[in-house]
């Protein structure tokens, strides 16, 4: 027979591990650009946000059904990110330090407008199976986080199958390690790093309409998932996604005992903790060598 | 037939790397550009090549100019590339390098298999090694595997940058040794390397390249005075 305690961190670790596969989504979009373009994209936790806003937005004026919104979130997140790299990134992707400047400017610029159309007030949507749990013998399982935790597992499985097995997928996969080299193969890298970003906003389009149905937000919590996609980065490297999933794991496991025992509100120091344990002990991240990062 | 008039690049605003270089390749033949280090040779293939903007001058294939163009395109009209330094996709397999190899074929399925097909009979060492990470080969392999992977677009002329770079006598013999096949099977080559006596017996024309300047070129056998001089002291110093 279970004690009382047992199941509660048995049921921590089922919630946390639950957790742990959007937030692998969170980081795969920075690792994404990262990998393919060299650009660090500060702005990545401000478009997450602002797919939050445009689910949240899009289910309370039209009436929608929520996973129905998240679907449409998508493409419109991935257009705005494919404006945003044509007007602001490309050109000047030729330097490592002005890219950081203009997505810096890009992230404050989402958060004066999320603020001026939502205000600062926390913001969250409530659905049908909300409250709704699926119960395993003592543990409940809440099914929006279910739902979360099958849809980013089914996104990051595709996006694993798309880089390895169409022309595509490796096109992308081959601007990553050796853009000139690609491009005397005829691949367009430019249009290969367009689409890398249009798809980038896609996939924190997914997480931010994910995260609408889980969490609360506000239009300035951009840069604690930037934080938290840093962090699953240091842990698996930018090339593997089964890793990142891995790490994503870890990251929420680690928030949710660590929020337990310490008080919720060192959530994020737990985070910072990690990711500076990582950097001091483990440089190349937990499955790697730092030589072999890919796509 | 690739044709380059009065081609000049300058890497910084005044600076010249090459000067007015004007040739050209005939079809079906190796033509080979020797010079020393630092005459400008990679810079030309890779102002042929698409990878550096040319200041003047002109680059035409078959009639078609193709010096507008970026490297990509450049590809579609049938420019292949084998670069100086080592550029293959380490993290991918041997086929995928290759099935990369052939993007523009990439909505011609059957096609793409045969020419894969085709590639690979050519390069027998890489039909073994298909499911192999390109990173784990060989150097010497890794270099087959770009010269194949070139192959795959099915180039009307192949440019090769230093094909011997890096590699070792044995390598170098079996490198020029695929040239000599891909001369075989008819196509035009544009040869740059430091390896003169290689370069030499493989080419049937060639051009010498000092200072960024065209010295001097033509068929191999009607090549005399000071040019033919010029590189007899170059493959006496490559010997000694």
């Amino acid at each position: 027979m279970l004690s009382g305690a047992e199941i509660t961190y048995v049921q921590l670790f089922l919630g946390a591990l639950l957790l742990g596969g959007l937030y692998a989504l969170v980081a795969v979009g920075l690792a994404l650009i990262f990998g393919v373009m060299r650009i660090l994209n500060i702005a990545h936790g401000e478009f997450i946000i602002l797919s939050a806003y445009i689910t949240y937005w899009l289910s309370q004026t039209y009436r929608l059904d929520p996973l129905l919104t998240i679907i449409l979130t998508i493409p419109i997140a991935s257009l705005v990110g494919f404006v945003t790299y044509s007007a602001v990134i490309r050109g000047v992707t030729k330097s490592f330090d002005a890219p950081i400047v203009s997505s810096f400017g890009i992230l404050l610029i989402l958060q004066a407008g999320m603020l001026i159309a939502w205000s600062g007030d926390p913001r969250s949507i409530v659905t049908p199976f909300t409250a709704d749990s699926l119960v395993l013998g003592p543990y409940l399982l809440p099914l929006v986080r279910l739902i979360a935790f099958v849809v980013s597992v089914l996104a990051l499985t595709s996006l694993h199958v798309f880089l390895n097995n169409t022309h595509l997928g490796r096109a992308v996969k081959a601007v990553s390690q050796d853009s000139e080299a690609a491009s005397t193969l005829g691949i367009p890298v430019s249009r290969i790093q367009s689409l890398t970003f249009a798809l980038s906003t896609g996939l924190a389009g997914l997480a931010g309409g994910l995260l609408s149905l889980l969490l609360s937000f506000t239009p300035t919590l951009g840069p604690e998932y930037l934080l938290k996609a840093f962090v699953i980065l240091a842990l698996s490297g930018i090339g593997n996604i089964p890793a990142l999933l891995i790490g994503g794991l870890v990251l929420s496991i680690g928030e949710t005992y660590g929020s337990f025992f310490l008080g919720s509100g060192l959530r994020n120091v737990v985070a910072y903790i990690m990711l500076v344990l990582i950097l001091l002990l483990r440089p190349a991240g937990l499955f790697g060598n730092l030589k072999e990062r890919e796509v | 037939m690739l044709k380059v008039e009065n081609l000049t690049v300058e890497y910084r605003r005044d600076i010249e790397i090459l000067k007015n270089v004007s040739l050209i390749v005939p079809e079906n033949k190796v033509t080979a550009v020797i010079g020393p280090n630092g005459a400008g040779k990679s810079t030309l293939v890779k102002a042929i090549a698409g990878l550096i903007k040319p200041k003047k001058g002109s680059i035409t294939l078959d009639g078609v100019r193709i010096d507008g163009t970026s490297a990509d395109e450049r590809v579609k009209q049938g420019v292949g590339v084998v670069l100086q330094r080592r550029s293959v996709f380490p993290q991918m397999t041997v086929k995928d390098n290759l099935i990369l190899g052939g993007w523009r074929l990439r909505g011609e399925k059957k096609v793409l298999e045969e020419v894969l097909n085709q590639v690979l009979e050519m390069f027998p060492d890489l039909k073994q090694r298909l499911d192999l990470k390109a990173g784990s080969l060989s150097g010497g392999l890794q270099r087959m595997l770009e010269i194949a992977r070139a192959m795959m677009s099915r180039p009307k002329i192949l440019l090769m940058d230093e094909p011997s770079a890096g590699l070792s006598p044995l390598m170098v013999k079996h490198v020029y040794r695929q040239i000599d096949i891909l001369k075989k099977n008819q196509l035009t080559i544009f040869l740059v390397d430091q390896n003169i006596r290689q370069c030499m017996e493989a080419a049937d024309y060639v051009y010498v390249l000092e200072l960024g300047e065209v010295k001097g070129g033509g068929r191999k056998e009607e090549i005399s005075g000071s040019l033919s001089d010029l590189i007899k002291v170059w493959l006496y110093l490559e010997q000694s």
